[in-house]
């Protein structure tokens, strides 16, 4: 079926209120800010940040396995950010395989005599573990879901969760994350290394939105995906699946220094022959945001 | 650009907007009691489970399965060849039951390729090849044989890219992983894809097939029973575990309108308590189908029959109890029919709402299975015997670990 334009479908526009990463050398949104600026270099080996899971009671930080720590970091970033309570927004978390390190312990039990896996490493395998671990210390009871298609998840989580803002009229906590696979899965399943971001989105502009962000699938011949032109970021978006937001995140770091409804368009890979495109218009509550997270 | 067609109620309060309702305009199963609508049908009739002693691969378990027969020798059709696994073969042996792959492409023919999405629900993807290649690792380096095709056969979006590619389509995909909710989630998603307007049929669906993980890990959770399950009795001893495929077809507006059946309502909810063990009084349940009526815009009593979640282990039928009864009361007929398919995980959705439109089809009210004596302790309607009666609309349970819960409410629509 042909179609007239070049868009497929737009979603209604969406309000950005609060904005984590995490990654290599960036521990939250000023870091990943600075780097993407190009004001801050940014190695691809360059050390994790420690894990900031303070939102966790006790028993739960030490039953969480380091996908959950990742999530719970940058879930806690993009709500604390949005100074909105943590037990009102739904939640969409997205990550292409979850607990990598869970996975390889229990097929690797698996395959030996006895076959004896923990209950807990059990429980923590399911893709929800994140959501479970997040709503539980957020004593949130709203819709929460994971999702995943591999290279493309981050643009599935992005649309899942606008498309959630939109028709159901509420807040939802985007959260997408990685970690590499141990030996010996990780010749399979190479990703290079610890990456994640979050967002709260909204339905409506409030005092903390930083940005207005409007969805569309588009064809992919009228608008190529970007790219990065730092070669260690751009190693960092074609390695990890959770970092193929980093042309957004970038046009948000740019848009920090930008006029009021300056809009960018962001390309990122999605279905073939299909892109997703986000319209990126700064806000002005940027700056009252930026103090917030800081 | 395509013009969102339905309108969108505005929330009041915290109670969920009203929804307009989806059709459902093709469907299909396949599990233990074999492939294909009929033979489900059949065996809920017959009050014929498909548990069976424990007879996968090597697993030495005193535990009832429900295996799907001969999926051994169905492999994926050539040209997705990496695609091949016990779950891929499960989805397709599915996606061939009932004239499912012509009404899908019907739906592409009438649409376009880009305009048709696939969202399929699982709980562990093809983890059984991944599992069986850890047993092949080189003694010298460790290394896994290659090619593994993760991508294709483990990686959590491997079923419904399959599909996708089977069809040859290029719409929205997507992957729902949320333990045992995961293929009722398929249905929430599809209404919000259907209604933003980014494409115009969905194939909703969930695919979960036998692996040593969740055997052996429900297994150390103590959960298991070494008897064929026994829903809501009051010496229920644990789950059986289930492999199954589902698809439906969802549309804005039926095919056939004489005989329309559609998805009426959805609640989602989490219990925010405990990671695998639901909340003792099911205040999580309880929201998730609440929900799911306000979308509807329907009231308890408009419910004719509820498929439970019914695991048979002790804590999900107590709490789901104590939740049902809190909102229909003690007269809305309840059941759970996983006696005869076992627990079929991330495929529990999806299957269970079939089996609730196969009883609107069929006007039949399944009676729990295997459940002798109902816990004294219930105040629901739990039935023993299969009734006939005329059922319109049904609620269907899917809780998860996680405490990741999704009701549906399904029936005919009002044409």
């Amino acid at each position: 079926m042909n179609h007239p334009t070049d868009v497929i479908t737009s979603l209604k526009p969406v309000y950005l209120d609060g904005i984590g990463v995490f990654g290599p050398g960036i521990a939250d949104w000023s870091q990943a800010r600075a780097v993407l600026n190009g004001s801050a270099a940014f190695e691809l080996d360059a050390d994790l940040p420690p894990f900031n899971v303070a939102d966790l009671p006790g028993t739960e930080r030490r039953r969480a396995g380091k996908s959950v720590k990742l999530a719970i970091d940058l879930a806690a970033q993009a709500v604390h950010a949005a100074r909105i309570d943590p037990a009102q927004p739904a939640a969409v978390f997205a990550s292409t395989s979850g607990d990598t390190n869970v996975l390889t312990d229990i097929c690797a039990a698996l395959a030996t005599d006895d076959r004896l896996i923990s209950p807990m490493r059990f429980h923590n395998s399911v893709h929800n573990a994140a959501s479970g671990y997040w709503t539980i210390a957020q004593s949130n009871r709203q819709p929460t879901t994971a999702v995943a298609l591999h290279n493309l998840t981050a643009s599935a989580g992005l649309l899942e969760a606008a498309m959630q803002v939109v028709t159901e009229q509420m807040p939802v906590l985007l959260v997408i994350y990685d970690i590499p696979f141990p030996p010996p899965l990780d010749a399979a399943e190479p990703i290079t290394t610890v990456f994640g971001m979050s967002f709260l989105l909204r339905p409506e502009r409030t005092e903390h939105s930083v940005a207005q962000l409007a969805l569309s699938l588009t064809a992919a011949n009228a608008s190529p995906v970007d790219t990065l032109t730092n070669p260690a970021l751009e190693a960092l978006r074609t390695g990890v699946a959770a970092a193929r937001t980093l042309p957004l995140l970038a046009a948000l770091a740019r848009d920090r220094n930008g006029a009021e409804n300056a809009t960018h368009t962001v390309t990122l890979d999605y279905v073939a022959p299909r892109v997703l495109t986000l319209d990126v218009t700064a806000l002005t509550g940027a700056a009252d945001n930026m103090r917030n997270a800081s | 650009m395509s013009e969102s067609l339905l309108p969108i109620t505005p929330p009041s309060g915290t109670k969920s907007p009203a929804m307009s309702p989806l059709a459902i305009s093709h469907f299909t199963l396949s599990n233990a009691l074999g492939f294909g609508k009929a033979a489900t049908l059949n065996a809920l009739m017959e009050r014929r489970s498909g548990l069976m002693p424990c007879d996968f691969l090597d697993v030495a378990l005193d535990t009832y399965i429900g295996r799907v027969a001969d999926l051994e020798n169905l492999p994926v059709v050539d040209r997705l060849s990496p695609f091949d696994c016990r779950n891929n073969r499960l989805a397709q042996a599915a996606l061939r039951q009932d004239g499912f792959e012509q009404a899908v492409q019907a739906a592409k023919a009438r649409y376009g390729a880009d305009r048709v999405a696939v969202i399929v629900g699982t709980s562990t993807s093809g983890i059984l090849h991944t599992e069986l290649a850890f047993r092949e690792r080189d003694p010298a380096t460790g290394a896994l044989p290659s090619p593994l095709h993760y991508r294709e056969t483990h990686e959590l979006s491997s079923a419904p890219e399959f599909v996708r590619q089977y069809f040859e389509l290029t719409g929205p995909v997507l992957s729902i992983s949320t333990a045992c909710s995961s293929s009722a989630k398929v249905f929430a998603s599809g209404w919000r894809m259907l209604q933003s307007g980014l494409c115009d049929a969905v194939i909703a669906g969930g695919v979960d097939s036998l692996c040593l993980t969740t055997l052996y890990g429900f297994s150390s959770l103590e959960l298991v029973a070494n008897e064929p399950c026994r829903p809501a009795d009051t010496h229920r001893g644990g789950i059986s575990i289930g492999e199954a495929a589902g698809f439906a077809l969802l549309e804005r507006r039926p095919q056939a309108p004489e005989a329309a059946l559609g998805l009426l309502g959805y609640g989602e909810s989490v219990d925010a308590h405990h990671m695998s063990t639901p909340h003792p009084d099911g205040l999580g349940a309880e929201l998730a189908m609440q929900r799911a009526l306000d979308r509807a815009g329907l009231a308890a009593c408009d419910i004719d029959y509820i498929n439970l979640h019914g695991t048979a282990s002790r804590t999900n039928d107590s709490a789901e109890d104590k939740a049902v009864s809190r909102l229909f009361g003690t007269d809305v007929p309840c059941s759970s029919t996983k006696g005869w398919t076992g627990h079929t995980l991330g495929a529990a959705g999806i299957t269970e709402a079939i089996i609730g439109l196969l009883c609107v089809e069929n006007g039949l009210i399944p009676g729990s299975l295997h459940t002798r004596q109902v816990d004294p302790e219930f105040s629901s309607h739990i039935v023993l015997d299969n009734e006939t009666r005329p059922v319109r609309r049904l609620l269907s349970n899917s809780f998860g670990f996680g405490g990741n819960n999704a009701s549906l409410i399904m029936g005919r629509l009002d044409t």
